[in-house]
């Protein structure tokens, strides 16, 4: 994460044809671009092409970006770079979800303190979001992933998606409880929170 | 009936879950799902379960990225358009420069009086003078036209007087044998063509009230011309000016006695001078006089000259001042009133003889046009008399700019200007949109 002085700094410089400048931004976001790419296409190697499409795009853009959060303006050309994406897969013979769930799996490293259950629990776990993700319409799909999983407030959802505070939050709560219905429907092969709700 | 307001209740409560796990509800709303929930199994669960997903999704990790992703070189870049408001303003301040300039042009022009530069080169080195005979007269003077082509511009005055030399020259070339010209004299004749005209006017006091004296108003503008000099009395001759033969009015004068001395009648002097009918004249007026000027040729006599342009030598003795019928010199300047443009026939007889036996420089037509002395030169000196006497109908009418002039001007500076607010209004919408 860069610190926001720094941050405003880099733009500065970037905007004025500093590539230096401009990869330190890379540097900062990359792993959050790619991360939403990744939900968005559910494929490791499309996630990979278009986070660098979406930082091509942000550089030849820098000009456009007027103040404001670069956080969102950075995920808003990723998100579009995503769906531009997807739009060349399906013109292209699609890869096979469950090959790209397990490009998904293969790219997680392994957590060192679980055990190979508890591993192998975590990524059916992580299979189901991502299937349960894959269900959502687009614009659901990205505030959930935006507000979830990267944990941004409902002011930056509405500057990524260009709509209202209103808006944002009718998405997110159709999103989430599409995700609760999908989800439940297995609940037998989820780990513990469901279980424990069967309980109940 | 509170079933039904329960069920309202309990649908819009849960469109409130999700908003209520971020804390996004207001005070009043918190509370009053606070008390649905204590009271609603089934929204207790849902809740239970959507906060379950919220943290698994949560727990979701991030990936760490493959590879770094910065780039190698620097791609094109997509210059960003100007925020709208900025565009609106730069087309404002365009449009508003325009109509600036415009109505310092037009103003500018309307306070020196003149309409451009080549004009105000004019003025200042010599008074302009339009040829009212030219314009006026029209098409019923055709002799007019011919013997008196002239010009308002400075650079242009090498061939005001050239035709006027040309015409008579014609009959010369003819008398000639219509065969080539020697080369080597052509150079020769240059001189000879080019500053009579405008440095050796007939008399010596010509160039002074060509200066000072005001242009006759051809097509009815004021003379607003001031004196540049003083006006010293002029002499009771016709001046050889770049327009033509003029007469500056002697006290007594009389149209009527002018037409005699010049042999003319005086309804060809009134027309020439944009007069309807004879009026009075006033002293000092200047009076476009209808004839041509015609430059001695070696071996010519008063004679062979008057004859030539079958106009008595008297009237020739008297417009020029000359003191003896044989004090004419090659070169010199002749102002001919009421002579026309020479017929090729009417040439006069010594010219021939003295062309043919000394090889002296060939006619001024030779110069003009060298290779073609075979075809008549009146008919290019023709052609450019009714061209030169359109533009001075403009020159004329852009003495100052007329009010059409200005009102025109106005229009323009202000379609543009409106034409450019209205471009960058729509540039700005489509920017908003875009």
């Amino acid at each position: 994460m860069c610190m926001f002085a720094d941050e405003s700094h880099l733009i500065d410089r970037s905007q004025k044809g500093d590539l230096a400048a401009f990869n330190g931004l890379v540097e900062c976001y990359q792993r959050q671009v790619y991360n939403l790419c990744l939900r968005l296409l559910a494929s490791a190697q499309a996630a990979e092409d278009a986070t660098q499409e979406a930082f091509i795009a942000a550089y030849r853009r820098i000009d456009s970006f007027r103040g404001g959060n670069f956080r969102a303006w950075l995920l808003r050309i990723a998100a579009n770079a995503s769906y531009d994406e997807l739009r060349r897969q399906r013109r292209r013979p699609a890869a096979s979800l469950e090959a790209a769930m397990a490009a998904q799996g293969a790219a997680q490293s392994p957590s060192p303190a679980a055990g190979p259950e508890d591993e192998a629990l975590r990524m059916e776990l992580h299979a189901h979001l991502q299937g349960g993700l894959a269900t959502l319409p687009a614009d659901q799909r990205l505030a959930v992933i935006l507000r979830d999983v990267h944990g941004l407030s409902y002011e930056e959802l509405a500057e990524v998606m260009r709509c209202s505070v209103g808006t944002v939050k009718s998405r997110i709560a159709r999103g989430r409880a599409r995700m609760r219905e999908y989800l439940m429907a297995r609940r037998e092969l989820l780990p513990r929170p469901f279980r424990l709700m069967d309980e109940e | 009936m509170l079933e039904v307001l329960a069920r309202i209740r309990h649908r819009r409560t849960r469109r409130q879950l999700s908003p209520y796990l971020d804390g996004m509800l207001s005070v009043q709303e918190s509370r009053r799902l606070g008390a649905h929930l204590a009271q609603c199994q089934t929204c207790r669960d849902e809740l239970a379960e959507l906060r379950a997903t919220v943290q698994t999704l949560a727990e979701l990790p991030l990936a760490e990225a493959p590879r770094s992703f910065a780039l190698t070189a620097a791609p094109r870049r997509i210059e960003a358009p100007r925020p709208a408001a900025r565009r609106l303003e730069f087309g404002l301040r365009l449009a508003t420069v325009t109509a600036a300039f415009v109505f310092a042009v037009v103003a500018f022009g309307d306070l020196l009086g003149v309409p451009g530069g080549e004009e105000e080169e004019q003025s200042a080195a010599l008074q302009m003078r339009p040829l009212a005979a030219a314009t006026e007269a029209g098409v019923g003077e055709q002799r007019t036209l011919e013997a008196q082509p002239s010009q308002p511009t400075v650079e242009d005055k090498a061939l005001t007087v050239a035709p006027t030399a040309a015409a008579p020259a014609q009959g010369l070339t003819e008398g000639y044998g219509g065969g080539e010209p020697p080369a080597a004299t052509v150079t020769e004749v240059v001189p000879q063509m080019a500053v009579p005209g405008i440095t050796e006017p007939a008399t010596p006091a010509a160039t002074a009230t060509l200066a000072a004296t005001p242009a006759p108003a051809a097509t009815g503008a004021p003379a607003s011309a001031p004196a540049l000099t003083e006006t010293p009395p002029p002499p009771a001759t016709v001046t050889i000016g770049p327009a033509g033969l003029v007469y500056v009015v002697q006290p007594g004068d009389t149209l009527t006695a002018l037409s005699e001395r010049f042999g003319l009648n005086p309804e060809a002097i009134a027309a020439a001078n944009g007069m309807a009918e004879p009026q009075p004249l006033l002293a000092e007026q200047e009076l476009v006089i209808p004839g041509a000027v015609y430059h001695v040729q070696p071996g010519d006599t008063l004679a062979d000259v008057a004859a030539a342009f079958g106009v008595p030598e008297a009237v020739i003795v008297t417009a020029n001042s000359i003191a003896a019928p044989g004090a004419i010199g090659a070169g010199q300047p002749l102002a001919i009133p009421g002579g026309g443009a020479l017929p090729a026939t009417q040439a006069p007889a010594a010219a021939e003889e003295t062309a043919a036996a000394t090889a002296t420089p060939p006619p001024a037509g030779a110069q003009i046009a060298p290779s073609e002395s075979d075809q008549p030169l009146t008919s290019e000196a023709d052609e450019r008399a009714p061209a030169e006497a359109e533009r001075e109908t403009f020159a004329a009418e852009d003495g100052g700019p007329s009010r059409e002039t200005v009102v025109r001007w106005l229009e323009i500076g202000l379609a543009t200007g409106v034409a450019l607010l209205f471009v960058s209004w729509v540039l700005a919408r489509r920017r908003g949109r875009a």
